[in-house]
């Protein structure tokens, strides 16, 4: 059966605009227990009908968790479940609800936020990485990458957000131009956002050791802050339980020589990006949400 | 001008790790991007942004100003002397 490889895979938010206007509007008033309800028998359907999303979900937890056959079939369910919570989540939070974070690991953040140098923050598809936007607050500006494909309803919410927080959307587009921005931000010491597991414009990567096989990871952030000489931080926004998320800081390529080759050093930042992220991700596997076969 | 479209060129070749080419492989008004000419990608964009801050002082921050210079050595050799700093 056929899966979706990197570059097919568009990971946007499902339902029309006029949909998640409503959905905006709806939870305003609506508990969120409710509305986890709502996405529970849904699910089902998902399963059925999204073959190739099952089909790679299921060999994650088969292949890479080392799940039996059906406690694969139940992770499947609860990892598209988590996924529907996720985006009610933002929804929710697109209505003026919060979430309580569980931030122990700040410090990192707090100290580069508050430096001078700009750096690169990278997220990924697990968890609800969106919600450090919202939640993670510096004085800094902030340009966060995001990927065309989305409803216009989903990009202005997100805007109205971001802007509370200093943070600027910067689109990914054909013409490069969002280098141009991304670098200009960096170079005026400010923070730049991209997610590290999504192969997006170049088609470039390094190969990276990933739950046991090599798996391509995207070579442009992982260039700009070695090419630049700035830190790096990886951050994962894990949900926790209803009303809660636990934020995880790691910084990336802290010991690496200065002295190395750009390149050489963008490498060992990749692999250092994925070794966290298998950590994290094998805390918390059914918030794995990379839908097709990530190591192809 | 010729001295600093040979420079330009060396530079991109170390810059970007053309191992296998030499400055007279690269025609000097060949686009940089795309199928034709040398076929660098937005990675590329990077190291060449980094190469301008680095090497001339020229920091580019307006997109379609990058876009123009790096049209080719030739389009990047003149906006280099008109406007380094180092």
């Amino acid at each position: 059966m056929a899966q979706y490889e990197h570059s097919e895979w568009q990971g946007s938010t499902g339902g029309t605009s006029w949909m998640q206007r409503a959905m905006v509007k709806l939870f305003r008033f609506l508990p969120l227990s409710l509305a986890y309800a709502c996405v529970a028998p849904v699910i089902p359907f998902y399963m059925l009908f999204d073959r190739r999303g099952y089909r790679a979900s299921y060999r994650f937890f088969r292949d890479r968790i080392g799940r039996g056959p059906l406690h694969a079939f139940f992770s499947v369910y609860a990892n598209e479940f988590r996924m529907g919570q996720v985006v009610v989540d933002r929804f929710a939070m697109y209505a003026g609800r919060s979430f309580k974070l569980d931030n122990d690991e700040m410090p990192v953040f707090t100290r580069l936020a508050e430096g001078e140098p700009g750096f690169v923050q990278l997220g990924s598809h697990t968890g609800n990485f969106e919600l450090s936007g919202y939640m993670l607050r510096s004085i800094k500006r902030m340009g966060t990458l995001v990927f065309s494909g989305e409803t216009d309803t989903v990009m202005q919410q997100r805007a109205a957000m971001f802007a509370r927080n200093n943070v600027e959307m910067v689109p990914v587009s054909d013409d490069m131009s969002h280098l141009f921005t991304l670098n200009a931000i960096l170079s005026e010491g400010g923070i730049v956002s991209m997610p590290g597991d999504r192969v997006f414009g170049s088609q470039k990567t390094f190969s990276c050791l990933f739950f046991g096989d090599p798996a391509p990871f995207p070579a442009g952030p992982y260039m700009l802050a070695a090419q630049r000489s700035v830190a790096m931080v990886a951050v994962f926004v894990m949900k926790e339980s209803i009303h809660r998320y636990r934020i995880f800081v790691r910084q990336i390529g802290e010991n690496l020589d200065p002295a190395l080759p750009s390149r050489t050093r963008a490498q060992a930042m990749a692999q250092e990006f994925a070794a966290c992220l298998e950590s994290v991700v094998r805390m918390y596997p059914t918030q794995w949400f990379n839908f097709y076969d990530f190591w192809k | 001008m010729k001295e600093l479209i040979e420079e330009i060129k060396a530079q991109i070749i170390s810059a970007l790790n053309l191992e296998e080419m030499t400055p007279a492989d690269i025609d000097d008004n060949a686009p940089l991007f795309g199928d034709e000419g040398l076929g660098l990608d937005s990675i590329d964009v990077l190291e060449l942004i980094v190469l301008m801050e680095k090497n001339y002082g020229i920091k580019l921050s307006n997109p379609a100003e990058g876009k123009a210079v790096f049209q080719s050595v030739a389009v990047m050799a003149d906006y280099v002397s008109k406007n380094r700093k180092k």
